[in-house]
């Protein structure tokens, strides 16, 4: 058995070295679409399929309140007792993210992403330290949390991996923590985490930035439930509290983690992995069709074989070996070609991936390269290995070499029709990328995106932070960094803001009302700027004025709405010169309306504006705020000026987010942007083999009917007549593709649906501009064939029979 | 009818030149049924295939009734041939894909007839060759005589004022190649003229001329009595 099977391999790489036209086409062809396979593979394994590091990771979940909240006051007690009337969790854990100033004890100082959490977090994860402790029971209590766990990606970089860290001391924001323990690799959750302290409850923990405190819950659901069971009770919760939720809602429903950390992404990753399985299907069926065409070439060594005694299971065997041998090339040159795909869409630094592991060519992907590898040559060998096997000897060997099988050339037309039709659904899906990125860059965002650099600064430590409270010296510290910025060469226009449009973070609503008026409060976000900042941004001034020199403490407080909120809080009325009213530190005094701007869309395209006022900051401290500078040249060659006139003002304060809007908009945009670089990167590929196919199958069909087209010109045709019918028989195969398409189009375009944006997954334009470059691509690639049976001569074909 | 004067045909093969007719002058009359013959290689169905126009690379003068075949571009010459040629072959070259009836109608299919009248000449085609109840049969399906007499229905149903015929007995058993012969006597005596390339010197005899190729030179062009001609 294994001397046969010897003897097939190499007799299969004989004949593949006998043609190496052939064999190379399509051992680049199979490579292409399974390296795009595996890259995809890797990703999904990565993002959608890993194993969360937790104990039972199924019955962590996640969700955005525990239904209690009656004020900060002791907000550990009333989580804790919260958790503990759900009969259905058993354990839960609040938490929430921030950047913070550390200081390692190496006196190096940075910036560092850091997790606060109850002292609950990591068994409600089942997560244990591998080196140190947890977090006891009691650490979570204000003034026994000055403890914290480290990453072990910190750990290596900054701790050279050595023991004593625990024990060890860092300072974060100006405090001082202390390590108690490692985390293993895996454990990276939240992502980008460096550390964990139990200082959730501490509101004067420091670590907080912006005053914004927006935290999650993590519960861990009882062992033996179900998840309906967990959102029945929660349901129930919010029912008691008398809370009306509509169907749509998200409130208090509790989500496993793995489905929350990936909502984002898992449609697009699904969508794109059915996008490379049809590239797959489109090279296999051009291979099989290339192979159908070679083995009907042999079809009298077939025959001499099987009349000197081989089985059809010989014949059969020995041609799946062939195209095995071509599959397994492909596959390792597959591996290389997802290694290099994957290094191009990681270059594009998509921001939507920024929260997953890195993919890697590792073990997994590579058994799913092979084993795809062997289905793939299984699949494109079956048709041709059956016809070698199944062909009559006697009749091959009668007819002669070049009596091809009609069976034969139907079986190839079928599977151009299809190779057809899986494009067609490509291109458009494609297609209709190409239309949401048009329709979105058209989108009026109502402010500048070029040549605008942005960039953050934090403040905190002394003297900005005393007695847990804001020092005048914040002020000082960003008009001193205004006045430099502003005089650097090249810059327009210098200002600043708390949350600027198109910034990661959540944003924070407060309840807003005319307070002379007994009103309907309206949600808006507050924002603390400086003067000049519509302008630098471009946003329309449409009444009033902006914020000046005379805005100080000793002033008048005042305010700027946008124009959406004026027209709610004073509907057909004069806004300025009116007052407003809010809760907490942003209207200790009423301020007065001074000046009414445009909205923006400062969540992006997709978003509609939102209620925003604005505050000076020369009235109001704000520990958080983000640069902005306008340019007229490229405003990342503004970044080490900027740099230099922040250390200037104080050195201790580190920079964050450094990017231009421009790179701000293209994160928001980055999955379509992913979606539509790989999705017509596909389709191009795909059009190619097909319409290599086309010619292929066209010009096999014109071969095979030269004595036909002999007679029919002998007998009377025109040399256009026979063109026609050369392209006609071109047209009725991209018919049936298009149609084909038409219908699978279908079913891919909805898991487009979440990025398309002005344009609908059945979109007729989009179907008909596909199905005019579908036909034209049929007659441009059949057009040489055709021409080439209009030339015939009759003598000369009618002379060969 | 068909007048060639000076008609010379060769093929370059690299650097040498291969001559396949020299100086051929032959004049055909109406009705005629003219026989060319001679050994393998001596030109017969060059002259053939320029006689039918489906040789293009000849040079000399033809004149075919009125025109000037010479003169004619490549489509001018294709229309003059569907209109007014008719072609058998040795291997009838009837389309396997296509039934006895679509094959005898492939030539009328070529010259815009509307459907109703295509279909009235197959049908008298097929009742004069007496096929009518072949007609919805494949070639696969016929034995040689009776494909090589779908060709000739094929050659004849657009009444074509030249019928050439290459070796149109030469894959057939003597019955079926004399019956063959006696309907192109029949179709000549109808009014068709007929040239036909044959090595059968019995097949000559159904003719009333002779023409003699030997090298691509005619050494012979004589009629032939009437006694030597076969019974029809």
């Amino acid at each position: 058995m294994f001397g046969n099977a010897f003897q097939d391999i190499r007799y299969a790489l004989r004949q593949l070295r006998k043609s190496p036209g052939f064999t190379l086409t399509a051992v680049i062809t199979i490579s292409l679409s399974i390296g795009a396979n595996a890259a995809i593979f890797s990703m999904i394994h990565a993002i959608l399929l890993r194993q969360l590091p937790f104990d039972a990771p199924s019955r962590v979940l996640v969700v955005d309140s525990l239904g209690m909240f009656h004020g900060f006051r002791d907000m550990r007690t009333e989580v804790n007792a919260s958790a503990q009337s759900f009969s259905t969790i058993e354990a839960a854990a609040m938490y929430a993210v921030f950047g913070v100033n550390a200081e390692l004890k190496n006196g190096s100082a940075e910036r560092l992403t850091v997790a606060e959490t109850g002292a609950q977090f990591l068994r409600v994860l089942g997560v244990h330290p591998n080196l140190g402790r947890d977090f006891a029971g009691d650490e979570d209590i204000p003034g026994r949390d000055r403890v914290a766990l480290i990453s072990d990606r910190l750990w290596r970089e900054k701790f050279n991996a050595n023991s004593d860290a625990v024990g060890s001391t860092i300072r974060l924001n100006g405090a001082q923590f202390v390590v108690i323990g490692v985390l293993p690799p895996k454990m990276d959750f939240p992502a980008n985490t460096d550390l964990w302290a139990p200082t959730i409850f501490d509101m004067n923990a420091g670590l907080i930035e912006g005053n914004v405190f927006m935290p999650s819950f993590l519960v861990r659901m009882r062992s033996g439930l179900t998840l309906d069971a967990v959102r029945a009770e929660f349901a129930a919760r919010v029912a008691l509290q008398g809370r009306p939720r509509n169907k749509d809602s998200t409130w208090m429903v509790p989500t496993p983690v793995a489905d929350e950390l990936t909502k984002s992404i898992r449609n697009s990753l699904w969508m794109l992995a059915l996008a490379v399985f049809f590239v797959l299907l489109i090279a296999c069926s051009n291979v099989a069709a290339f192979m159908l065409a070679r083995t009907e070439e042999r079809r009298g060594e077939f025959a001499v074989r099987a009349a000197l005694g081989a089985a059809p299971g010989r014949l059969v065997r020995q041609q799946l070996t062939e195209s095995v041998l071509i599959a397994l090339a492909g596959g390792v040159l597959g591996v290389a070609v997802a290694h290099f795909l994957l290094q191009l869409i990681y270059a594009m630094r998509p921001a939507i991936l920024n929260g997953f592991p890195r993919p890697a060519i590792d073990l997994t992907v590579l058994v799913f390269s092979a084993s795809l590898a062997v289905a793939t040559g299984l699949a494109f060998g079956i048709a041709p290995a059956w016809a070698a096997g199944s062909e009559d000897p006697a009749d091959a060997l009668r007819v002669g070499a070049w009596r091809a099988s009609p069976h034969s050339m139907r079986l190839r037309t079928m599977l151009v029709a299809g190779q057809m039709g899986v494009a067609f659904a490509l291109l458009v899906g494609a297609g209709l990328l190409i239309r949401t990125t048009a329709n979105i860059s058209r989108v009026p965002l109502g402010f500048r995106v070029d040549h605008i650099l942005t960039f953050s600064v934090a403040l905190h430590g002394q003297p900005y932070v005393q007695e847990n409270a804001l020092s005048p010296a914040v002020e000082e510290f960003y008009s001193s960094a205004l006045g430099r910025l502003a005089a650097i060469p090249g810059v327009n226009a210098a200002a600043m803001i708390s949350t600027p449009p198109l910034d990661k973070k959540a944003d924070m609503l407060i309840p807003v009302r005319d307070d002379n008026a007994n009103q309907a409060t309206i949600n808006a976000a507050p924002r603390l700027i400086s003067g000049g900042y519509f302008s630098a941004l471009g946003i329309r001034f449409i009444d009033g004025r902006d914020f000046s020199t005379v805005d100080t403490r000793a002033s008048r407080r005042v305010v700027i709405l946008s124009q959406d909120l004026a027209n709610r809080l004073w509907p057909g009325r004069n806004p300025i010169g009116q007052t407003i009213q809010c809760p907490f530190i942003f209207c200790k005094e009423p301020p007065v309306v001074i000046g009414v701007v445009s909205p923006n869309r400062r969540f992006g395209p997709r978003s509609d504006s939102i209620p925003e006022f604005y505050l000076p900051y020369t009235q109001m401290d704000w520990p958080s705020m983000t640069f902005i500078l306008r340019t007229h040249g490229d405003p990342a060659a503004l970044v080490p000026a900027a740099l230099s006139a922040i250390a200037a003002v104080d050195p201790s304060q580190p920079i964050i987010d450094i990017e231009t809007m421009r790179d701000r908009l293209n994160d928001k945009e980055s999955l379509v942007r992913l979606e539509l670089f790989a999705l017509c990167a596909f389709a191009f590929l795909s059009v190619l083999l097909v319409a290599i196919g086309l010619f292929g199958v066209i010009s096999y069909s014109v071969a095979r009917r030269t004595r036909e087209i002999g007679i029919r010109i002998a007998v009377g045709a025109s040399r256009t007549a026979v063109l026609k019918e050369i392209l006609r028989e071109s047209a009725v195969i991209a018919i049936a593709g298009a149609g084909i398409g038409m219908v699978l189009s279908l079913a891919f375009s909805r898991l487009l649906s979440a990025s398309l944006f002005g344009v609908t997954a059945y979109d007729t334009t989009t179907l008909g501009v596909v199905l005019l470059a579908f036909m034209v691509l049929a007659m441009l690639a059949s057009y040489l064939p055709a021409r080439r049976a209009a030339s015939i001569e009759p003598m000369q074909a009618l002379r060969t029979e | 009818m068909i007048e060639l004067k000076h008609i010379e045909r060769s093929y370059k093969t690299g650097y040498t030149e291969t001559w396949v007719l020299r100086r051929i002058g032959l004049t055909i009359r109406e009705g005629e049924f003219v026989t060319v013959m001679g050994p393998s290689g001596a030109g017969k169905s060059s002259l053939l295939n320029i006689l039918a126009l489906l040789d293009d690379g000849w040079k000399g003068e033809y004149w075919f009734g009125e025109t000037a075949v010479h003169t004619l571009n490549r489509k001018q010459r294709a229309d003059l041939a569907r209109q007014s040629i008719g072609m058998v072959f040795q291997s009838y070259h009837l389309l396997d894909d296509l039934t006895v009836a679509e094959n005898i109608d492939l030539p009328l299919s070529y010259k815009n007839l509307p459907a109703g009248e295509r279909q009235g000449m197959v049908a008298d085609i097929l009742d004069r060759f007496q096929i009518v109840a072949k007609k919805d049969l494949y070639p696969s399906q016929l034995s040689g005589g009776q494909q090589q007499l779908v060709g000739i229905a094929r050659a004849v149903v657009h009444a074509p004022a030249l019928l050439l015929a290459d070796e149109p007995t030469g894959n057939l058993h003597s019955t079926q190649a004399r019956e063959i012969m006696q309907l192109f006597c029949e179709l000549n005596r109808q009014g068709t003229t007929i040239v036909q390339v044959t090595h059968s010197e019995e097949n000559a005899r159904y003719g009333r001329r002779i023409v003699e190729l030997r090298d691509g030179w005619m050494t012979r062009d004589e009629a032939l009595h009437t006694a030597a001609r076969g019974a029809m």
